[in-house]
């Protein structure tokens, strides 16, 4: 068991996404990096942000930012400058949410439409990633992870 | 639903359909229907089993402004689960399917209310995204 949001959890999402076909099927097209955002709540008293690069339906990396590192939401359009960190999108929700989405008892896209969760970007790109976006998530399902009680 | 969440699948939601209309802008074989297109539609999020969230679109002008609550005049009132709405915007479940199929609750995925006929079936062509 690895704790949810550490570098190492963050290792083993890059290992589960890119062993994950249906993703890489999915996302064949996909350029476009994400900051997942983890708000505290319950046991968890501290923000959590990782940020994954994901290219034609492969991971390039995935890194826990440091409390005083800051990252750049890119403009529509905007090519990344390859800077750490700047990505297309950021997907937040609160850290109970985040629990209930990687034990597969929420689906990511429900959870966004039932306002549990939000995204910043450029909206009609992800409308048409929705399987890649459900994938991704499956992918990182798979670990076995230890959250925050 | 708590009101921070309602807040927060109102942002979404509007985002989706400011985000669509905006990419649909981008086509320049859209302009002409974007900008002929007029109408105000009552949009019924059905959240929960028994709760039905309010928002609503007025397209006049060549403008589109997605507002919260339900407007007192109306020329269509649609209603549906936020997530069916967003896989009809998207493209990957049809006007048909919307009709005809049951949603979580065991309604149809598309209610409507309107004699306004002529905007209910324009707005495919507002409301869903071009294929890339």
């Amino acid at each position: 068991m690895v704790k949810f949001g550490t570098q190492e959890w963050a290792e083993l999402v890059i290992e589960a996404i890119n062993s994950n076909k249906a993703y890489a099927k999915a996302a064949d097209w996909w350029e476009g990096d994400f900051i997942f955002q983890i708000d505290p709540f319950g046991g968890l008293d501290h923000q959590i942000r990782v940020w994954v690069g994901l290219y034609h339906g492969k991971c390039t990396g995935a890194q826990v930012l440091k409390e005083d590192e800051e990252y750049r939401l890119l403009e529509k359009g905007e090519k990344a400058s390859g800077q750490p960190f700047e990505a297309e999108f950021v997907y937040s929700a609160r850290i109970d949410v985040w629990e209930k989405i990687l034990r597969k008892e929420l689906d990511p896209i429900r959870a966004l439409l039932s306002g549990q969760s939000k995204i910043q970007g450029d909206m009609p790109k992800i409308l048409r990633a929705t399987e890649a976006a459900k994938e991704l998530v499956a992918s990182a399902a798979t670990i076995e992870t230890e959250f925050y009680d | 639903m708590d009101d921070t969440q309602r807040e927060t699948l109102f942002l979404t939601i509007k985002a989706v359909i400011d985000g669509i209309i905006a990419d649909k802008r981008e086509n320049p074989k859209n302009t002409k229907r974007l900008n002929s297109f007029e109408g105000r539609i009552n949009i019924g999020l059905h959240v929960e089993e028994d709760e039905i969230m309010w928002i609503n679109l007025i397209a006049k002008d060549g403008e589109y402004t997605v507002g919260k609550d339900a407007l007192e005049e109306r020329d269509l009132e649609l209603i549906a689960d936020p997530e069916d709405l967003m896989f009809f915007c998207n493209g990957q479940f049809s006007v048909m399917h919307m009709m005809m199929k049951r949603n979580r609750f065991g309604e149809r995925k598309l209610r409507f209310k309107g004699r306004a006929y002529g905007k209910l079936l324009a707005l495919p062509k507002i409301l869903v995204l071009d294929k890339k």
